[in-house]
């Protein structure tokens, strides 16, 4: 009896989830979002990486500088 | 060191990776991997070199310290370390504080791994699998995942639910369903006695693996995969249904591990439900990945994108596995075989590592200014493959082995025999698995300094997917965000739910049977009972000795009547098991004398050739008859396992019957009842029962080896009765070459073993096998069968000193044979022969360790002799008939 319920209530909350999905393209649209914004964040993060590597290089190579000249 | 970024295209997005984080948890990871590794190979290694360990902890202490050690010492740090890289970009923040990634570094090294190990080893521990570290430890283990959600999940809150990528929707649940279920498969078995306690413990064992090592290592997966080809995952959908499927489905599956036990039918019906369904799961979320990898090729470049993808492949055929294992049939086959062994394996070092090493390899890859040696990594890929594969492959056509063997009436022993290779074969595959992992730990200890530029090109994704539209698009609608969330709570219901319906209900059924069914009159553990079952933890004895006969007809041909709940009962924490390499000790009680065990204690190998178990000469002093209180106190609780079900039995069993309406305690009653199944070796405790008819030793079986392999401990190689553990046996072993018996008293013998000596029942053999070592036992005797001739002094000197114990026949039933101080039968000498020699020797000198007293000084010599002659010319021949 509670297997039947843990069948049916799986498989009935999965066709939902499906159905909606195959039938509002919106929801649709949104459920895939994240997808896309996750290589965007990478994308930034690879971008703000060598940004912040580049910066603090050149700091470094400014302290080299400064130390020499003393 | 703070990977820090300052400017971006968005100012809400400002992820500062704590590099120096990533990487202590790395290496620790790394560190903990080989240590572990280590105590794996020991284990291993006992099944091959048995005795070439003993200058290390003991087996079981050790097989705690692997099986901890790769859990929380090596994922949960690779976890770790990952989610230190991770997170930030997912959540678009930083972590909570990196003060307290440094205490959570400290504690979940320094006091949770370290000390566990210690005490482990030192002997401090639970007998609960993968829970084996101890209470104390486990609060710390608690502590520190809380500590570990506070570190990283509140930038998840902030970013939005609606947004979350799947594979942040796996590190939340990972951390929040692991803080609801480590409690409670650490600490409700130690308060919970017997089927019940395992029904939570079981519960743990798979919420261990579904809940904690599944959902950090499909959210690596899921990271990785898209990272390293620069496209995005094939389907968003797809990832959210294989989440919530695996979230809704993982909690119920745990009871899978203790099919046809005393736990209720139907929460193990429940579980092979769930277990099956799961497998269904499995398939989506493995083709949303293997779709995702699509153009990455079948082993691509990217060295993070292929381990992640092996791992891919480990786990749909690990899951599969599961949910094949799961089934009623195949279980009833492969538990408590190897298989079993071989699809842990594959989950925690295929599975799980490969995702674990696949994100450490990607973030560390990351790290400015680190790059790893390519060929290393490339080397360590491959060695790691061929090796675990091998493994696997190995323990599961063992498993099957052993299963097959266990199925039919083969002697224990022969599927020692038959795994030996095997076990031997697995211990060579740690070779390139240990090479594998000591080549990702070096590539990352000399991981050289590079610059920056060259490092990013690297490791720069192929292809990164420009999609603003879609990415640029609305926001999100309130009704999805409420659905996530309302989901999400659903889950958390759905895992109180499971535990309710697989732990509270079969719980509350239980304590309903164990009332109705259980003698009135209960038989508490003595304190030294107490101390030895103690010690039967600390030393792990039930990772290879189960305690449960399960209702299938091979366990109860075996080893008697299945398991009742009640007997449980005082069980706290419970010892079911899981696994067997020796045989079930479920009815123990009274089946073997306790020089026999202490002679097995202290060298196993010397009374059971065959044998693999750990001598455990600690527990002596120097001696198998000179055992320490610690090693009487083992012995002691071995004594009791079985022991109140005996007592109880027949009108305890009579009595449940007619209280009982539950199908399966009645299919147990019944077998105990009817078929006389309440053990199945019952060589001190039952009546003797009828010994099968033993026929002419065929060609096709030979006694031979049956004698090497089982008889010869005792009775030595040539049956002369001085086989190694012959010194510490009263009364000592026969020698064979003085006795001649009967057949009929062979096949009692052997059916039925010696009632107070130390030779057990054998009815692990058929009869074919039973008759060939009756036939190689004839064989060795030197005893002649033909007629001895009497005199009347010699049947005087019987009749007035021998008759009251031997009987007035001499078939050793004589009046006060039922009432000897040491219960062992006279000998029947209507069916047994001695040679004249053994006879008289037997007769001056009386035998140790029986009740036969020396005559030597009471009689004379001509006295002896003709009682010796009146005695020897009682035997009637080999048949009956005869």
């Amino acid at each position: 009896m509670i297997s039947n319920i843990i069948v049916y209530s799986t498989v009935f909350l999965a066709l939902v989830f499906t159905a909606l999905y195959l039938l509002r393209p919106g929801l649709r649209k949104k459920v895939e979002q994240p997808r896309y914004t996750f290589l965007q964040q990478l994308s930034m993060y690879d971008k703000q990486n060598a940004v912040a590597n580049s910066k603090e290089k050149n700091s470094q190579n400014l302290d080299v500088r400064k130390d020499s000249t003393l | 060191m703070t990977n820090q970024a300052t400017t971006g295209p968005s100012d809400t997005f400002n992820p500062q990776i704590e590099s120096l984080l990533v990487r202590a948890h790395s290496l620790a990871a790394f560190a903990t991997l080989l240590l572990a590794v280590t105590f794996g190979i020991l284990v291993s290694l006992q099944f091959v070199f048995p005795d070439a360990l003993n200058a290390f902890p003991s087996w079981g202490r050790m097989r705690y310290a692997h099986t901890q050690g790769i859990m929380l010492g090596w994922l949960g740090n690779a976890f770790f370390a990952f989610m230190y890289h991770a997170v930030p970009i997912l959540s678009g923040r930083p972590v909570t504080s990196r003060t307290l990634g440094v205490a959570i570094f400290a504690l979940w090294n320094f006091a949770v791994m370290i000390p566990g190990w210690i005490l482990v080893l030192a002997g401090f521990s639970q007998p609960l699998e993968w829970a084996e570290f101890p209470l104390p430890v486990d609060v710390l283990i608690v502590i520190g995942f809380v500590l570990v959600a506070v570190q990283f999940l509140p930038g998840f809150f902030k970013h939005g639910f609606e947004n979350l990528y799947v594979s942040s929707w796996y590190l939340i649940g990972a951390l929040v369903f692991t803080l609801l279920s480590f409690p409670m498969g650490n600490i409700v078995p130690e308060l919970v006695p017997g089927a019940a306690g395992a029904a939570f413990s079981g519960l743990w064992i798979h919420d261990a693996v579904g809940l904690f090592v599944t959902p950090m290592a499909l959210a690596i997966l899921y990271y990785v995969i898209p990272a390293s080809t620069g496209k995005p995952i094939f389907s968003h959908f797809l990832s959210m249904l294989g989440f919530w499927g695996l979230f809704f489905l993982y909690p119920l599956n745990g009871l899978h591990h203790y099919i046809f036990s005393a736990i209720p039918m139907g929460a193990q019906l429940t579980a092979i439900l769930a277990s099956i369904l799961l497998g269904v799961v499995v398939v989506i979320v493995v083709s949303n990945l293997m779709l995702s990898q699509r153009g990455a090729g079948l082993i691509p470049k990217n060295i993070a994108l292929r381990f992640a993808s092996m791992g891919v492949v480990f786990y749909l055929v690990v899951s599969l596995q599961g949910s094949l294992q799961a089934s009623m049939s195949f279980s009833s086959l492969t538990h408590f075989t190897d298989f079993v062994i071989g699809h842990s394996h594959l989950a925690m070092l295929g599975f799980a590592t490969y995702a674990g090493i696949a994100g450490i390899i990607h973030a560390w890859q990351r790290i400015p200014g680190y790059s790893l040696d390519a060929k290393m990594l490339d080397w360590s890929y491959y060695l790691l493959t061929v090796g675990i594969v091998l493994m696997v492959l190995d323990l599961s056509v063992v498993g099957m082995v052993q299963g097959e063997m266990w199925q039919q009436a083969t002697p224990w022993v022969e599927s020692l025999r038959a795994s030996a290779p095997y076990w031997a074969i697995r211990s060579l595959t740690a070779i390139p698995i240990t090479v594998g992992f000591g080549l990702l730990f070096y590539a990352l200890v000399t991981s050289k300094e590079v610059a920056d530029q060259q490092t990013a090109a690297s490791n720069a994704p192929e292809e990164i997917s420009n999609n603003s539209d879609v990415a640029s698009s609305a926001g999100f609608s309130p009704a999805l965000r409420m659905s996530y969330i309302s989901v999400f709570v659903c889950g958390i219901g759905f895992f109180v739910g499971s535990v309710s319906l697989l732990g509270v209900i079969p719980l509350q059924s239980l304590e309903e049977e164990t009332a109705l069914l259980a003698p009135v009159a209960s038989l508490a553990l003595s304190p030294a009972e107490q101390r030895g079952r103690v010690i039967y933890a600390r030393e792990g004895c039930s990772y290879c000795h189960s305690q449960q006969v399960r209702y299938t007809e091979p366990d109860m041909q075996r080893f008697g009547a299945p398991s009742l709940a009640w007997e449980g009962r005082l069980d706290t924490p419970h010892m079911l098991g899981t696994r067997r390499v020796g045989p079930d000790l479920a009815r123990a009680h009274n089946t073997r004398t306790s020089q026999w065990h202490l002679a097995h204690l202290f060298a196993p190998r010397e009374v059971v050739p065959l044998s693999v178990m750990p001598a455990y000469p600690e527990l002596f002093d120097g001696a198998a008859d000179k055992p320490t209180r610690e090693a009487m106190d083992l012995l002691a609780y071995i004594e009791t396992l079985g022991r109140e079900r005996e007592l109880a039995w027949p009108e305890g069993d009579q009595r449940a019957l007619s209280l009982t309406d539950d199908e399966r305690a009645l299919s147990s009653l019944n077998s105990s009842l009817n078929t006389g199944l309440l053990n199945a070796h019952p060589a001190r405790t039952r009546p003797r029962g009828s010994a099968p008819i033993l026929s002419n030793p065929s060609a096709d079986v030979s006694g031979q080896p049956l004698f090497s392999d089982n008889c010869s401990g005792c009775h030595g190689d040539q049956g002369l009765g001085d086989g190694d553990a012959a010194a510490w046996l009263q009364p000592p072993p026969v020698n064979f070459t003085e006795h001649r018996y009967n057949r009929d008293l062979l096949a009692d013998i052997l059916w039925n073993g010696v009632h107070g000596s130390s030779m057990p029942a054998w009815r692990d053999f058929s009869i074919a096998e039973l008759s060939a070592l009756a036939g190689y036992v004839d064989g060795l005797s030197e005893v002649s069968v033909a007629p001895v001739a009497s005199s009347s002094n010699g049947q005087q000197v019987y009749a007035t000193h021998c008759a009251e114990c031997h009987g007035d026949n001499g078939d050793g039933n004589g009046f006060a044979a039922q009432n000897l101080p040491i219960p062992i039968m006279p000998t029947d000498f209507t069916r047994e022969r001695l040679s004249e020699e053994a006879a008289m020797r037997a007769l001056n000198e009386g035998i140790e360790g029986t009740s036969m007293a020396p005559w030597g000084d009471r009689l004379s010599q001509q006295e002896m002799n003709a009682a010796t002659q009146y005695v020897r010319s009682l035997f009637q021949g080999m048949d009956a008939n005869d």
